[in-house]
């Protein structure tokens, strides 16, 4: 599906008597899926992808992309050797081939000019430069949460996607599944009368998703590891192993702790549920709990209060047994709890009602990938798109910013400006290392 | 509000909690809340009092820190700095000596941690030193850290100076700095930077940052003469202007820009693409021909953004053009436009998107039926049915969510009224498939009176649509035909539905009310059998009775299927039948299964006491003479974290066969007692 310009079937029928002639001498064997036999879609209607950052959510997104019949997956970024030679390895076992190419600089692949989209699952602090940088090259992006490591960088990602009228995908993939689905439509068709107070439990502590806990020793960092880029935009840190893959998000140079980890998550299906999901909180405030030592900065325990222009309380928290993990939805008729393993209600015979088709039906995916594919091609919104993916991770921000400065903060969602208080708004922005910039 | 002293008092409030516990075993719910006050107090008193070392001690510490695990003295010094951010002297005497440290010659990442709290109090008094810092390389990105956030006339001052008075990536920073700051002064500065390399480009984001009328006039000047190279960037900068004007009302001056950068062919295309959409959004009520034009053009990347913008631009009575247009375009186009049209109203766009469901071109035709469900009516039902029952893959999948979603009761009686008609059989599936689909419950009847059709296809789809919109009377309906068909397929789905009905009945004990009646009429072993066999699904404990007694019919069948049904009975209620099975039956089939029901009884109970369930799986072990089921038990052993369950696994260390089970067993529970 390359949408290049200049080689055009046109000129290919043109040109391919030739080829054919030469050809003719030397029998090809084809594979029926490059004719778009087997129910296969042919390569020049597929859609041309790649993927940035392998260390952890891109391998997961990349299989799933390489599961559909209609991507041609084409090329792999990273900046530390290993997982890039896995992610090649695992794309050219897919097609059987030695096809994929690598990059370490993602503005080559940017420059390709074959590209139709690109997955990107790289730690928080770069998300705003490769996505603005992706969609300014015509590509659409399969994004990660949180949207951006600050709130303005969400917002100057938001009009770059709108003024490259590009298709934005967020992986906010609890959007695609049933429970969450059916949870949020019960709540927006009244099924529990007026909310009158919402529950979001997010995960506490930090997690060691790479086994790296301790090792904080200062060292060099290993040569097949480009770690002065990979600190990009972020002020300078000395490498140890445990400040980089997997575990980068529990310092806030890179990323948000479980609040900023979690709140593209099940904050954001409460909003879908509240019909929330172009504004925001006008209050926020917030409370958290630190570690002693080591090099992890972000709140291992947190309370989050949130209020909306409707009157609205919410809570996020995290490490507070009396929220339970999920979202829950409190109203006058009763309650909606929905998480990945349970969805339950009061009444109980809720979770087993069906929302019509002459009721308010919420946008169906049944499957993440697909629904940015068929968005693809059909330029419309997708599940979980720029705005909504923004207004999802501002929560979060606010919280952050919150526990911060340790004061209530009042919050115009409709200017995104923090009212009346000079040092809350500083926190908005980061300020990014030299020579780093964000792009337009 | 709680800082990480208290992961430093953790220690004593744990020992604390131990004690207690010890002290008074009952009632830990009240020792629980107790400590939670106590935890709460802790915290309170914690954040009421700031380190008692003083500031200079404090940096000291901090002046060697590596920037590794040994980052108390940052915490420290962090602690001190919050507990005084918010009062006057505190925060100064923090702000003078932070900036003395930061040129100080501590390591860069202690230097690098104080400026994180300068950041975060850094106010007009510091500026002068921070303004100084930008001279020094080693000092100029610590500077800029904390300037560029800073709100106040100072800070913007600084920058603004430190755009002449700095080079290299000093002042490519400071010009980034005063783009983040929309710093409107430094617009003469930056205009005469667009040209110069190094600096030209992150000018020329800067100012388009700014978004001021002069930024733009700047931007402007510069792209006359400007290189392929840099034109670019003199484009964002510019389309970032123009979003500026055309949010403050001036759309003219956004449409000149737009205008200039699409009729520059020399320009990438992408930036072209945007300046294409930046044109529509700055047309106002013209937008709606300026995506006419583009859709004239052979460009696919320029077809898809300007059919991005169709919603937001084209009123509804103006889609006319495009519907004329869509059948000319390219197929890409064509999907993408019947993706947009769904949003419009019916009568304007929906002869067009079912002039498309006809189309040739599979794409344009899924694409055309996905689209139907918004704008389809009535009228549609005939072409989605007979798409649905003759299309295969993507088209009957799309065709079949149509008649799901639909919207209007009209549509409903639609259905209804084809299904009385007897249609052939493909079709008649799918209008039950569809009034399941829609919940449309006044068609019961008629989707009960379908199990009796001639075509299984049909019988299973009515099956299966009474899952839904059925009711507990439905049951005697599904049992005739479950009794009757000699296809498994049928059958299964019969028992299905009855599961599925059954569990409509609100009153627990009344759910097997149908199933047991037919069963006290049924003579015939292989029928009772097949009945005793429903009664598991239904889970009705008034039923327990039946299957006991059952045990001792005089045919085998009908004891093989009691035995059957109790083993795979849902609740703990019969526990005690399937341990006796397990225990006393001489029949090994039966103990098997008694067996494994047994592990499946005591995993199934989530709120049992830990102890309790293992002592019950110690029994299910003893009964087990086959590795197969010892793996069961140790897989069943790790949802239970105490030290009885630890022990158990342990025992099954010497026998090589379920070792590794019994390993993972013991990490599960070993990491769920930590």
């Amino acid at each position: 599906m390359k949408k290049t310009r200049g080689f055009g079937r046109r000129e290919f029928l043109k040109k391919a008597p030739l080829a054919l002639a030469g050809a003719a001498a030397f029998p090809t064997i084809v594979k029926a899926s490059a004719l778009g036999r087997g129910g296969a879609v042919p390569p020049s209607d597929r859609i041309v992808m790649a993927g940035i950052g392998f260390g952890m959510q891109g391998p997961s997104n990349m299989r799933a992309f390489l599961g559909k019949s209609d991507v041609q997956w084409v090329a792999v970024c990273d900046l530390d050797d290993k997982p890039l030679g896995e992610a090649q390895k695992t794309v050219n076992d897919k097609y059987g081939n030695t096809d994929c190419k690598t990059y370490k600089d993602y503005r080559e692949l940017y420059a390709r000019g074959d590209l139709d989209a690109v997955s990107i699952a790289v730690p928080d602090h770069w998300h705003a430069i490769l996505s603005i940088e992706a969609v300014g090259a015509g590509l659409d992006v399969f994004g990660e949460k949180p949207f951006t490591h600050s709130l303005r960088e969400g917002r100057a990602l938001c009009d770059a996607v709108k003024r490259h009228g590009r298709v934005w995908q967020t992986g906010s993939w609890q959007r695609s599944e049933d429970n969450f689905h059916r949870a949020c439509e019960l709540v927006r068709n009244g099924r529990i009368g007026k909310v009158r107070r919402v529950e979001v439990g997010l995960p506490s502590g930090h997690y060691d998703f790479a086994g790296t806990f301790g090792q904080e020793k200062i060292e060099s960092p290993p040569p097949t590891f480009d770690y002065e880029t990979w600190l990009g935009p972020a002020p300078w840190s000395p490498y140890c192993v445990a400040r980089v893959h997997m575990n980068w998000r529990w310092n806030h140079d890179y990323g948000g702790g479980q609040l900023m980890d979690w709140v593209g998550h099940h904050l954001d299906i409460a909003h879908w549920g509240l019909g929330f999901d172009l504004t925001g909180p006008v209050q926020v405030k917030g409370k958290g709990e630190f570690p002693a030592t080591g090099i992890y900065n972000s709140a291992t325990r947190y309370w989050v209060e949130t209020l909306y222009a409707d009157g609205t309380p919410m809570v996020l928290a995290g490490g507070y047994p009396e929220i339970q993990s999920g979202t829950k939805w409190i109203g006058d008729l009763g309650w909606v709890w929905v998480d990945r393993g349970g969805f339950e209600s009061q009444p109980a015979h809720l979770v087993h009602e069906v929302i019509g088709p002459n009721e308010t039906r919420l946008y169906r995916s049944r499957d993440h990938q697909q629904n940015f594919l068929d968005c693809v091609r059909s330029r419309a919104l997708t599940i979980a798109p720029a705005e909504v993916a923004h207004r999802s991770a501002s929560v979060g921000h606010l919280g952050v910013i919150a526990i911060e400065t340790g004061r209530a903060i009042r919050w115009d969602p409709a200017r995104e400006t923090i009212i009346g208080d000079a040092g809350a708004e500083r926190l908005l922005a980061r300020s990014y290392r030299k020579p780093y910039q964000v792009p337009a | 509000m709680r800082h990480h002293q208290i992961h430093r008092t953790a220690p004593l409030a744990t020992f604390g909690i131990v004690l207690l516990f010890v002290a008074t075993p009952g009632g830990v719910t009240s020792q629980f809340s107790i400590l939670n006050s106590q935890f709460t107090a802790a915290a309170q008193t914690a954040a009421a009092q700031p380190p008692s070392a003083s500031l200079d001690q404090l940096l000291r510490e901090l002046s060697t820190y590596d920037g590794g695990i040994d980052s108390a003295a940052w915490w420290n010094l962090r602690d001190y700095v919050y507990a005084r951010k918010d009062d006057d002297a505190g925060r100064t005497e923090c702000e003078g000596k932070l900036l003395l440290f930061v040129k100080s010659k501590a390591t860069p990442a202690a230097r690098m941690a104080a400026t994180r709290l300068l950041r975060i109090i850094a106010a007009d008094s510091a500026v002068p030193a921070l303004q100084a810092m930008l001279a020094d390389d080693r000092l100029a990105d610590l500077a800029i850290y904390v300037l560029q956030p800073m709100p106040g006339a100072a800070a913007d001052k600084a920058l603004l100076q430190a755009l002449s008075s700095t080079k290299g990536a000093t002042r490519v920073a400071a010009i980034a700095a005063a783009g983040e700051r929309r710093l409107s002064d430094a617009v003469p500065v930056l205009a005469p930077l667009l040209s110069q390399p190094n600096v030209g480009k992150p000018a020329a984001l800067a100012l388009g940052a700014i978004g001021t009328e002069a930024a733009a006039q700047a931007l402007a000047a510069a792209y006359a003469g400007a290189t392929a190279t840099s034109k670019p960037a003199l484009a964002a900068g510019s389309m970032k202007c123009a979003e500026r004007a055309l949010a403050a009302g001036n759309a003219a001056a956004a449409l000149g820009v737009y205008e200039r950068l699409w009729a520059d062919r020399a320009l990438p295309d992408a930036v072209r693409t945007a300046a294409a959409v930046g044109r529509i959004a700055a047309s106002g009520p013209g937008g709606a021909g300026v995506i006419l034009e583009l859709l004239a053009t052979s460009d696919p990347a320029v077809h898809q953004a300007a059919i991005g913008r169709v919603r937001d631009t084209v009123a509804p009575g103006g889609v006319g053009p495009l519907c004329t247009m869509l059948p000319r375009l390219p197929e890409a186009s064509q999907v993408a436009l019947l993706a947009s049209l769904s949003g419009y109203p019916r009568e304007q766009v929906l002869p067009t998107i079912l002039e498309a469901a006809r189309s040739n071109a599979p794409a344009v035709r899924l694409a055309a039926l996905r689209a139907l469900p918004a704008v389809g009516d009535a009228t549609t039902v005939s072409l989605l049915l007979e798409t649905a029952s003759t299309a295969r893959g993507p088209e009957q999948a799309a065709a079949r969510a149509a008649l799901g979603g639909l919207k209007g009761h009209a549509v409903d009686e639609a259905l209804a009224a084809r299904l009385a008609k007897k249609p052939a059989d493909d079709e008649e599936v799918e209008l039950l498939r569809a009034i399941a689909e829609r919940r449309f419950y006044p068609a019961r009847p008629a989707v009960a009176a379908a199990l009796q059709s001639a075509s299984s296809k049909t019988r299973l789809q009515a099956l299966e649509s009474l899952r839904v919109i059925g009711t507990p009377s439905d049951v005697p309906a599904v049992l005739e035909l479950m009794l009757k068909t000699a296809d498994d397929t049928e059958r299964s789905g019969a028992e299905a539905t009855v599961s599925s009905l059954t569990q409509k009945v609100s009153r627990a004990d009344q759910r097997a009310r149908e199933v047991k009646a037919r069963l006290a009429a049924e003579k015939d072993p292989d029928a009772r059998a097949r009945l005793l066999g429903l009664l598991p699904l239904v889970g009705d404990a008034s039923t327990l009775p039946v299957l006991r007694a059952a045990l001792d019919d005089t045919s085998p069948d009908v004891r093989d299927a009691a035995v059957r049904a109790l083993t795979a009975w849902p609740t703990h209620e019969a526990r005690d039948d399937i341990f006796r099975l397990a225990r006393d039956s001489r029949n090994e089939t039966h103990r098997l299964l008694a067996i494994h029901g047994l592990i499946r009884i005591i995993g199934v109970d989530r709120y049992r006491d830990p102890q309790a369930a293992v002592a019950d799986l110690r029994l299910a072990a003893g009964f087990a003479w086959r590795p197969e089921e010892q793996k069961l038990v140790l897989g069943a052993l790790g949802q239970f974290a105490c030290k009885d369950a630890l022990e158990m696994a342990t025992g099954f260390l010497q026998e090589p066969e379920v070792k590794a089970e019994a390993q993972a067993a013991m990490e599960r529970i070993g990491k769920a007692l930590k």
